[in-house]
């Protein structure tokens, strides 16, 4: 491999993870724009078994996201490769969703697995294909704060 | 973590490589750079490789003579190391959340540090459980035909802890 074919597959790899982070937190600030910017139009998406056809599709699905008071979602383990203008990705996130059951705080998360294919068009990767299976969920009640 | 009980560290028989300055390499330090990336890689695949029960992914990351110390036993060879990881198979489910992670080069050596949170979920008829830890896996890699393996693994318990478990939001 030459310095130039490193450089480039460093920096798309760098360009991917950038996308996949920029939907993490396009979706924690319910910036739908945002969270717009990282699929093509006819990106085809599975969240959880149900399939969703087309950008304004999937981002309807994430705004669900406006019904907690707050989310975080936390990325961790990622997995890059790069062919050519096509490329996979397989993140781990872990999200905290602030819920309210029976009048009191709580905590749901989800262990979430995010496979993704993306293509680079104009210069630009963006995912065209999407699974995303939730591997486990708990539900935390949350002590209160200093002060209570 | 017991009081006073000194934070695990590397072994001693470890020697730790000084990294160079990555910009003083002739290369301006790419290969360095595309040597972390694939460094990052063999983690991810013996991480994911147990989560997925992907016992060929996770076998994927170490050399044939590899040595793994575990929290409770010492295996040495790949296929001792690869039949002790089964035990994840009793477990509903795994989870190994990677987080902050060192990585050294030293030419065709490498010492990682990987700090990963991990969930193990037991299922009973009575209950749910999630045994909760903060591991840290200290990896000594060596490249091998132009691949990154694990040589020596050490696994430490930083801390752990039991949640009875609701599911339901």
């Amino acid at each position: 491999m030459t310095d130039s074919s490193r450089v480039r597959a460093l920096a798309d790899r760098a360009a991917i993870q950038d996308v996949v982070a920029r939907y993490f937190t396009g979706l924690d600030r319910q910036d739908f724009d945002r969270v717009a910017s990282c699929f093509t139009s006819d990106v085809v998406a599975e969240y959880r078994g149900r399939v969703l056809e087309g950008v304004d599709a999937l981002v309807d699905i994430t705004r669900g996201v406006r019904r907690y008071a707050v989310t975080t979602h936390f990325m961790g383990n990622y997995l890059v490769e790069v062919r050519g203008d096509t490329a996979t990705a397989e993140t781990y996130a872990t999200d905290h969703l602030r819920i309210m059951q029976s009048g009191e705080e709580a905590d749901m998360s989800h262990g979430l697995r995010y496979y993704d294919e993306l293509v680079r068009k104009d210069g630009q990767w963006l995912i065209s294909r999407r699974a995303m299976t939730s591997e486990w969920s708990r539900v935390d009640p949350v002590a209160p704060g200093p002060g209570g | 973590m017991e009081q006073g009980r000194p934070r695990s560290a590397w072994p001693r028989w470890l020697v730790l490589a000084t990294p160079a300055d990555i910009g003083d390499k002739a290369d301006g330090g790419i290969q360095t750079l595309a040597d972390k990336a694939a460094v990052q890689e063999v983690v991810w695949r013996y991480l994911v490789g147990a989560d997925r029960r992907d016992f060929g992914l996770m076998a994927s990351s170490y050399a044939a003579d590899a040595t793994v110390n575990f929290p409770s036993v010492t295996c040495e060879g790949l296929d001792a190391i690869i039949d002790h990881c089964r035990g994840v198979e009793r477990l509903a489910g795994t989870w190994h959340l990677v987080g902050t992670q060192a990585i050294d080069i030293h030419e065709d050596s490498a010492t990682v540090e990987t700090y990963s949170t991990v969930w193990y979920r037991s299922v009973s008829t009575e209950r749910t459980v999630d045994l909760i830890k903060g591991l840290r896996y200290l990896d000594t890699m060596v490249r091998k035909e132009g691949r990154w393996l694990i040589q020596h693994q050490v696994i430490t318990e930083d801390w752990g802890r039991t949640d009875l478990v609701s599911t339901t939001g």
